[in-house]
């Protein structure tokens, strides 16, 4: 499994490095800042295989997964106490990996099927959401470790629901299903019910002490009730044919259940994208304006390739989408202009 | 302001200049040493390392320190750090040391750290982060943690977690200064 190979954290390192570019671009920190907090967060790796190595020589009592989490912990701290942004996003890139991979340990034995993963990272991430903005409410505009907890949150729901809305996530959920749901495993429901009663006390929390709007609160319920479904639903039957279980395979037709989960979730993807949008109008937050708009962007190109390419007659499908695209663009823009140039007043 | 901008960017011409220019001679030293590597006796090649090392770090320092052209200085000073860790990895070689890259990686930040801290230079603790980068990459591959000792690999936590909270507190004493 492909979370297993050690060159997993490498790989996610590459992809992050975009990111931490993208980042430091955005936060402006000044330079002896920026390079204590790199060395806070290059603590925590190294931390996590010190840990790894002191457990490896007393004979393993512990599995090695959880020195991820305790480094990852560690680095909570440390960001929390220090006010370091990286530092908080490598606890939170490890206490991602730490879910990874010993959720796979915890699913595999017993045959447990894998959607759990996914849901779990999903209910992560919705939690990371909503710290975030609780964190900003309570400390404003200055505060870089709310930016962080709201990057996270919006940018990898957004990517998560992205995949499971295309024929690829589609199948992924096919083949994810099979399997024993997750009751059966102890450790599994402990950490389930925890993040759910997490995110129902976190974001009612939020909507008292008003960090979170009323159409916040509903899409995070949309959300984790959607994930809550898949992971309770029985084995999938996504496409017609066996042959369809492989990924990427293009010709194969949806069977009820297919077409049923395509609909739902890029349904609820739009709207999930909408409401950033309108999110970042009504607090003011252009990041949350240019993010939104540009998964709309991305939303219309993606799903004409992925969806619509062998429905309609290319001519009359380019032209429509063309005009389709041109309207959004020229509303969009129009609209966003008008609201960072209010907010940047 | 123009004439500002004009010699901002006139110094930063001189580091970019410098810097490829250290960069070229310590290019040639090492092929030249490299190609007459092979002929050289243990003693010798210990000494062309550990000296180099000492000439650049104190030409460097003299440089930077005494003929204030922190530029040019900077630069030797990173030619002594490219030295240092081209001769722990030289040495492992030539003693046919069982370690495995990340010990190498680990040592290499752990002493560029050192140099940094000693010139509080911006370049050099992020040169000292990308070889830690490095040494994570290593101990990421399979079996990376079986072969680096326990201590080195928290002697580098300590490092990192220490460098950071004094880079930390010599930030915020200098921000408090000038406000």
């Amino acid at each position: 499994m492909f979370f297993f190979n050690p060159i997993f954290p490498i790989i996610l390192l590459i992809l992050a490095l975009p990111l931490i570019v993208l980042l430091f671009f955005i936060f402006g920190i000044f330079r002896f800042a920026l390079i204590s907090d790199l060395f806070f967060a290059l603590s925590i790796p190294f931390f996590s295989f010190s840990l790894m190595s002191i457990n490896q020589n007393i004979g393993s009592p512990i599995s090695a997964t959880w020195m991820m989490l305790f480094a990852s912990i560690f680095g909570f701290f440390i960001a929390h106490y220090f006010k370091k942004p990286y530092t908080l996003l490598m606890s939170i890139v490890y206490m991602a990996l730490w879910w990874g991979m010993q959720g796979i340990k915890w699913m595999r034995p017993q045959l447990i099927e894998s959607t759990y993963l996914f849901v779990g990272f999903i209910f992560f991430f919705l939690i990371s959401y909503i710290v975030g903005n609780v964190r900003k409410k309570q400390n404003g505009l200055v505060d870089h470790l709310s930016k962080i907890y709201l990057l996270v949150g919006s940018l990898m729901t957004t990517i998560t629901l992205f995949f499971f809305s295309t024929r690829a996530g589609i199948v992924a959920i096919g083949d994810m299903s099979k399997g024993i749901s997750f009751y059966i495993s102890t450790p599994l429901t402990i950490v389930f019910s925890i993040l759910l009663l997490t995110i129902g006390a976190s974001s009612f929390y939020g909507f008292i002490k008003k960090s979170l709007l009323i159409s916040e609160l509903l899409m995070i319920f949309l959300i984790v009730g959607l994930f809550v479904a898949i992971a309770v639903s029985p084995k999938q039957i996504m496409f017609m044919g066996e042959q369809c279980s492989v990924m990427f395979f293009p010709t194969c037709s949806l069977s009820v259940t297919g077409l049923l989960w395509a609909i739902i979730f890029n349904i609820v993807l739009f709207i999930e994208i909408l409401g950033l949008v309108l999110i970042g109008y009504i607090k003011k937050n252009s990041f949350f304006i240019n993010l939104g708009s540009l998964f709309l962007f991305l939303f219309v190109v993606i799903k004409y390739f992925d969806w619509f390419f062998s429905f309609l007659d290319k001519s009359i499908f380019f032209i429509g989408a063309g005009i389709l695209l041109l309207l959004s663009g020229w509303l969009l823009e129009k609209e966003r202009r008008s609201m960072l140039s209010k907010i940047n007043v | 302001m123009a004439e500002f901008k004009k010699k901002d960017e006139q110094k930063k011409t001189v580091y970019i200049i410098s810097i490829i220019g250290a960069i070229l001679i310590g290019a040639g030293i090492f092929s030249f040493i490299a190609s007459n590597w092979s002929s050289m006796g243990k003693s010798i090649k210990i000494l062309i390392i550990i000296a180099a090392m000492l000439i650049f770090y104190g030409v460097g320092w003299y440089v930077r320190e005494k003929k204030a052209l922190l530029r040019t200085g900077m630069s030797l000073i990173f030619l002594g750090t490219i030295t240092y860790g081209a001769g722990i990895f030289l040495i492992a070689q030539m003693f046919h040391l069982r370690v495995s890259w990340a010990d190498g990686y680990i040592l290499w930040m752990i002493g560029t750290v050192v140099v940094a801290h000693a010139f509080f230079s911006p370049f050099l603790f992020y040169v000292s982060l990308l070889l830690g980068v490095a040494a994570l990459g290593e101990l990421a591959m399979p079996g990376g943690i079986i072969w680096t000792p326990t201590i080195l690999l928290l002697t580098g936590s300590i490092v990192s977690f220490r460098t950071g909270l004094l880079i930390h507190k010599k930030n915020n004493e200098a921000t408090r200064e000038v406000r």
